[in-house]
């Protein structure tokens, strides 16, 4: 009756949420005050129940995972990028379930944020468990990787049946000493070369963490990375190359975690429908999108932390005609920018957001010149878009700004076209 | 004259922009058009030469361990160079190493630091987080973010940053008896995260004005850049006030 009620009351909210243009979480929120048990009551009714979860590339692994199994004919739930808090996957059932609360799925993969892992494992267990890194990510709100490590660890002593990660981060691999005796730690590796061809490397944070000291079960091997191509050889020393939605070690690192994942998952895994899957995969959000105001293109690059701005610098090989950096309270403590190698970057020519003080410090520092500081995001966009319209905005923001910039150019959806 | 800077285990601390303050004396003294030598000590290695400035990053608190074990050849080095002349900057972590002692809140064990100040601190789970606000014994105001998890106790300390008015009361909740972070004769320390001497450029300007004086010279007048960058960082501390004032 209580689930009956929920599903009913949750899905009002969301209609009534829609119609006014937004409010992804309110649904899922109410209809977990009305049934606390909603999530196990629902998704825990499947077969199997997946959490992809880490400091960076859950959005993207979970992605890639869901579009190798459907690929395979496996019928999938699973949340929307981003929606990843308790009231988000809530919010996502209620999209799909009956009114009896059974969805129509096979598996479950979900995409669990990291510090909420602990609080959402305790009312849905997870079958298998994908750790995609552990980075230096939102210290602010975490302190200290230690910390994330700390709530990966309690997720991991609930997973009944599998750990996925990366044999390359000895912190992860130490997950492993908290899992069921039945439950084994498979791992993907990352070959030298590949690492020593990338300049900022994995960047995982190091911790100190118990080693774990079995042999992990991993067969596949990354082994050539080279812009949006990538290749893993498996277990019989087999190659398979495929293309990845952007350039980077790191979306090759989740795209092995998910052929690894798939691999276990799917009776009938088929390289050759995998690597199709993964090949087709539209370009990953917030990472190059290109968002037209009044004329002029203006080109996203996101920035929310050290490693995934790193990362996310490097497509910038040349400097940009015209660079915008808008930042604003999303991002609390931006302390760790001058841990940034601004690469090719020797001009700024417009910064914006209530941070813009503060990179303005850094930059001079860095003997990056600084056009103007216009705080006001719409004010900044107006001012970008009068001046060299034949040329893009090459925009540096943080989620926050990123959302406002949409809205201002009239992006009303929440994740990409308009 | 070169001013020589060294970088005490850089692998290890450098949390979250805190090396950003050897960047930015290093960079302030050139834009004077004095040359500055950086360079970084790491396990393992021999200390060589006495430096001008030593400035020590922030680090986790796995990190402490490490960082003990591998200052302990190093400690009798340290103190002769604080008694020749060295001038030190610590922050976070890497501030309590310079101190007597750092505790882990799991484990019984006492990490011994350097002991050029005698703070004792015990690293703990609950954490203070957020920007602070206030105002150092010279009048002059101070900013940054506070993300701090330590206990510190200490007898004769005389704070960095002093109980003043200041706008935010985790300040109090994570620092030295009596106010912010340590200052000594050449030693300054700080809980403020990362980059704490970007924004607030008359410290690195105390640190370097003592520097100078040891040399024979005095602080050179602000260049434009010099000026330019204190501005910004200025306006940085004042958006840090108001956001503070008005919650």
């Amino acid at each position: 009756m209580r689930l009956w009620l929920a599903i009913l009351i949750g899905r009002l909210v969301r209609s009534l949420a829609r119609a006014r243009g937004g409010g992804s979480a309110l649904p899922g929120r109410i209809a977990r005050i009305l049934e606390p048990r909603f999530l196990s009551r629902t998704i825990g009714r499947l077969g199997t129940v997946v959490f992809v979860t880490g400091s960076n590339g859950k959005s993207t692994t979970t992605g890639m995972l869901v579009a190798i199994l459907r690929a395979h004919g496996v019928r999938v739930f699973t949340n929307p990028a981003g929606s990843n808090l308790p009231q988000g996957l809530a919010s996502a059932v209620l999209a799909d379930v009956t009114g009896g609360g059974r969805l129509d799925a096979d598996v479950a993969i979900l995409e669990v944020d990291e510090a909420y892992g602990p609080l959402i494992s305790r009312e849905l267990t997870p079958d298998h468990l994908v750790v995609t890194n552990l980075q230096v990510d939102q210290l602010n709100r975490f302190g200290e990787p230690e910390r994330v490590w700390e709530m990966m660890n309690t997720v991991a002593q609930r997973t009944r049946s599998s750990l996925t990660i990366n044999a390359r981060e000895s912190a992860l691999l130490s997950l492993g000493n908290g899992l069921p005796a039945s439950a084994p730690v498979r791992t993907i590796d990352v070959s030298q070369p590949v690492i020593d061809a990338h300049p900022f490397g994995l960047v995982e944070a190091q911790i100190y963490s118990e080693p774990y000291p079995h042999q992990p079960d991993g067969s596949l091997t990354l082994s050539g990375v080279k812009g949006v191509s990538a290749t893993v050889s498996d277990g019989s020393g087999q190659s398979h190359s495929f293309t990845l939605p952007g350039e980077g070690l790191h979306y090759a690192v989740d795209a092995a975690l998910a052929l690894s994942t798939a691999q276990m998952l799917s009776s009938d895994f088929s390289w050759d429908v995998a690597t199709a899957a993964l090949s087709s995969m539209p370009p990953v959000y917030g990472r190059g999108e290109v968002v037209e105001f009044e004329g002029r293109d203006f080109q996203l690059i996101m920035q929310k932390n050290l490693p995934s701005m790193q990362v996310n610098l490097r497509s910038i090989t040349t400097a940009p005609h015209t660079l915008w950096v808008a930042v604003d309270e999303g991002t609390p403590d931006p302390s760790w920018l001058f841990d940034l190698d601004l690469g090719p970057i020797s001009r700024v020519d417009v910064l914006t957001g209530s941070k813009a003080w503060q990179w303005a410090t850094f930059l001079a520092y860095r003997g990056v010149e600084v056009g103007e500081v216009v705080t006001e995001t719409k004010k900044a966009m107006h001012l970008l878009a009068a001046h060299d319209q034949d040329q893009p905005v090459t925009a540096i923001v943080n989620y926050e700004q990123m959302m406002k910039i949409r809205r201002i150019a009239g992006y009303l959806d929440l994740e990409g076209g308009q | 004259m070169t001013i020589t800077l060294l970088r005490v285990l850089p692998g290890l601390l450098h949390l979250n922009g805190s090396l950003g303050n050897a960047e930015v004396l290093a960079t302030r003294l050139r834009w004077w058009g004095v040359e500055v030598s950086v360079s970084d000590l790491n396990p393992g290695e021999n200390p060589s030469g006495r430096p001008d400035i030593v400035v020590w990053g922030h680090g986790t608190s796995s990190m402490a361990l490490p960082s003990s074990e591998a200052i302990a050849p190093w400690c009798e080095t340290f103190q002769w160079w604080a008694h020749e002349g060295t001038h030190w900057f610590g922050a976070g972590l890497g501030g309590d190493i310079l101190g007597a002692e750092v505790r882990v809140s799991y484990s019984e064990t006492a990490h011994p630091g350097v002991g050029l100040t005698p703070v004792r601190t015990t690293l703990r789970s609950e954490r203070i987080s957020q920007e602070v606000s206030g105002v150092d014994g010279q009048g002059r105001d101070i900013a940054g973010y506070l993300n701090d998890a330590a206990e510190r106790e200490a007898a004769g300390v005389t704070p960095l940053i002093p109980f003043m008015p200041v706008f935010s009361d985790a300040w109090r909740g994570a620092t030295a008896p009596g106010g912010e972070g340590v200052r000594a004769d050449r030693v300054w320390v700080s809980a403020v995260s990362g980059p704490f001497l970007a924004l607030n450029p008359h410290v690195a300007d105390d640190i370097l004005r003592s520097v100078l004086h040891g040399q024979g010279m005095a602080l050179p007048e602000p260049t434009e850049r010099h000026r330019r960058v204190d501005v910004a960082a200025e306006t940085a501390r004042a958006w840090i006030r108001s956001r503070l004032g008005s919650r």
